[in-house]
């Protein structure tokens, strides 16, 4: 570590790059960790480059040599996951809807956190009458269930895939919001916060400099639990037809499968996106458990990972 | 009421203070309409700290002490009485003189494993409060500050974060960042009690060397009598949320004259198994600040009550610069306290 004195602005750097850094360090060491990081890492590969290896576009359709359109067709060399019953690649398909389920997890997994965040950390740091108001929001978000709510919204803004991230994360931050508040609940009285405050430091600069540092592991933690969340429920708003069509993702894909009538017969259309879905979310939740559990064994792993 | 022998202001002084936490009653208290009376943390304490003075406050846990210095310190708002600094009082502080306390009037804190921040390297805590003042400040300064809490060689422990430091640096870390700014007051919050015998007495020597060196003034609050004997000049006796007794630190070691105070000094160890005293055992535990009665608060322990302890005793000068809150040492029928009388009832023991 360098021993010049720097500026307030590389000071922050330079420990958000030192925490980032151990906790990845304690990450890497953990088999279920570094499995469910290979597989993301996997996808996070695929959603950049995917389009391009694919074998055929996704919405190409295929033709037989005899001029007939490729309708349903099982695994065979040539389409290693067959067709679907309008005559396209399924594992290109597959391929190409790796990056809206990645786009919709990590954007609707940051709306999750930073909403959430923001919530709960005013109402837990300031308290009174801004914590109430605040945690009624939030109440009220928590009755709101979020299927029928999303069918609602795109009746009014129109089926657009990132309304529905949006909407998505603009529900689903509320458990982060009461958890990271009641965390907060417990940092504000520690005396370093007393001591910090006693010198005359304002309130931004506390939340700032010491309390946003020390959730940091719990905001991680929600970030990975809201990529999954996410993409199960654009999967499912997909499923009941409320996201862009157009859009190749997963949850499109078992849809159009269920239409057609196919579902059972054409399991090789059926079923990979389902299991893709399931073993993405899968990922993204058990790495977080695992970062929860990894720093909460002790308060020198809290540390070191948030 | 309290001596202050100089005529000078004092740089730090509290007067009549009080802190009660009202107590919201539930749904059904309310509309029953029964309401809580609330809890007196604070009820009526005074004290004036000269330059370069130390004084210390002892009590039971949960007396008060920590409630008073937060007050104090301005962390929470007193409800009643109020404080000086520098003969200006802090309910008529503007944003500039608060700043100005905010850096003269520096807190040390019990747990050494907290009053760091886990994520703050000892030179980003050290040059936090210096940054919220904006001073200007040079590697010196900062090595200066280490050097004086005997954190040796500084650069050692630069760039350690609290879990790689004992608790004893901790503390000497938490204390170097209170001086680092030069503050006139330091507010000690029991800053030994959760450290090991030989780091106390070594944490213990280092507060009294720098308060002697810098001049400054130090409002040291402990449980423990043997610690703050070591480096007071007066001590404040506190009982649920009032003084007791008041008097320079051998004044009271050797003639308390509060039941309370002669409990407390009666319960210092002496490391001799063969001595014998008297002893004066106190039966129970003190009443719940929720449901105090009226009068005097120690009444329901003390060996000496009377009918009199029904009220509250008035504060008087039992020794020269002694002060005491208790019905043994005057009469009733005094308007002035009689120092005479009260000397004459104080020795009946």
């Amino acid at each position: 570590m360098s021993l010049e004195v720097g500026g307030i602005r590389s000071l922050k750097d330079r420990f958000l790059i030192r925490d980032v850094l151990s906790g990845l360090r304690r990450l890497m060491d953990d088999r279920p960790a570094k499995l469910a990081m290979g597989y993301l890492s996997v996808m996070l590969v695929l959603a950049v480059i995917g389009p391009h290896i694919a074998p055929y576009p996704y919405d190409k359709i295929l033709f037989s040599e005899a001029g007939q359109i490729l309708r349903a067709q099982p695994p065979s060399l040539a389409h290693p996951l067959g067709t679907t019953s309008t005559g396209q690649d399924v594992l290109s398909r597959m391929i190409y809807g790796v990056r809206p389920t990645m786009i919709t997890g990590l954007l609707g997994g940051l709306i999750i956190v930073t909403l959430g965040g923001m919530v709960g950390i005013t109402a837990g740091y300031l308290g009174g009458q801004t914590d109430n108001v605040l945690m009624r929001i939030t109440d009220f978000i928590y009755s709101i269930p979020l299927i029928p709510f999303a069918i609602v919204l795109v009746g009014v803004f129109g089926i657009d895939f990132f309304v529905t991230i949006f909407i998505i994360g603009g529900i689903l931050w509320r458990g982060s919001a009461r958890v990271l508040r009641s965390k907060v609940l417990q940092i504000k009285q520690r005396p370093y916060i007393l001591m910090t405050k006693a010198s005359g430091a304002s309130t931004p600069y506390i939340i700032l400099k010491h309390i946003v540092p020390n959730v940091g592991s719990m905001v991680i933690l929600f970030f990975a639990m809201g990529i999954g969340y996410a993409i199960i429920a654009q999967a499912g708003l997909a499923f009941v037809g409320v996201s862009n069509p157009f859009i190749p993702s997963w949850g499109v894909m078992i849809r159009n499968a269920y239409r057609s009538g196919l579902v059972a017969d054409a399991w090789w259309w059926s079923l990979p996106p389902g299991l893709l879905i399931s073993t993405t979310v899968l990922s993204a939740i058990m790495l977080g458990r695992r970062f929860e559990v990894l720093s909460g064994q002790t308060d020198d792993a809290m540390l070191e990972m948030g | 009421m309290e001596v202050n022998p100089m005529n000078e202001t004092p740089v730090l002084e509290i007067r009549n203070l009080e802190k009660y936490f009202t107590r919201k009653g539930g749904f059904l208290d309310s509309l029953f309409g029964s309401s809580k009376e609330p809890i007196r943390a604070v009820d009526d304490v005074s004290l004036a700290l000269d330059q370069n003075e130390v004084q210390g406050i002892i009590g039971e846990s949960g007396c008060g002490k920590s409630t008073l210095l937060k007050t104090v310190i301005g962390l929470t708002d007193p409800t009643g009485g109020d404080i000086f600094y520098k003969g200006k009082p802090l309910s008529e502080f503007s944003k500039r003189d608060w700043k100005e306390f905010r850096k003269n009037v520096q807190i040390i804190f019990q747990n050494p494993f907290e009053s760091l921040d886990p994520k703050f390297t000892v030179r980003e805590s050290l040059i936090e409060p210096l940054k919220i003042h904006d001073i200007e400040y040079s590697e010196e300064r900062i090595h200066d500050a280490l050097d004086r809490v005997q954190l040796n060689p500084p650069q050692k422990y630069l760039d350690r974060l609290p879990k790689q430091l004992s608790g004893g640096e901790k503390q000497r870390v938490s204390i170097a960042r209170a001086i680092i700014v030069e503050p006139d007051v330091i507010l000690a919050d029991e800053p030994v009690s959760m450290l090991d015998v030989s780091t106390q007495a070594a944490i213990l020597r280092l507060l009294s060397d720098l308060t002697e060196e810098l001049g400054l003034s130090m409002l040291y609050i402990s449980h423990d009598l043997s610690t703050v004997s070591d480096i007071c000049d007066l001590i404040h006796v506190m009982y649920l949320g009032r003084v007791v007794e008041t008097a320079p630190t051998n004044q009271i070691l050797g003639q308390p004259r509060h039941p309370y105070s002669q409990a407390l000094i009666d319960a210092i160890p002496i490391p001799d198994p063969f001595s014998d005293r008297p002893r004066t055992a106190l039966d129970g535990s003190p009443p719940s600040p929720e449901e105090l009665e009226a009068g005097c608060r120690f009444k329901d322990r003390c060996p000496e009550r009377m009918p009199r302890c029904d009220t509250a005793p008035k504060k008087v000068e039992t020794d020269p610069d002694q002060f005491t809150a208790c019905h043994l040492h005057y009469e009733e029928s005094d308007s002035r306290p009689n120092t005479e009388a009260a000397l004459q009832g104080g020795n009946t023991q």
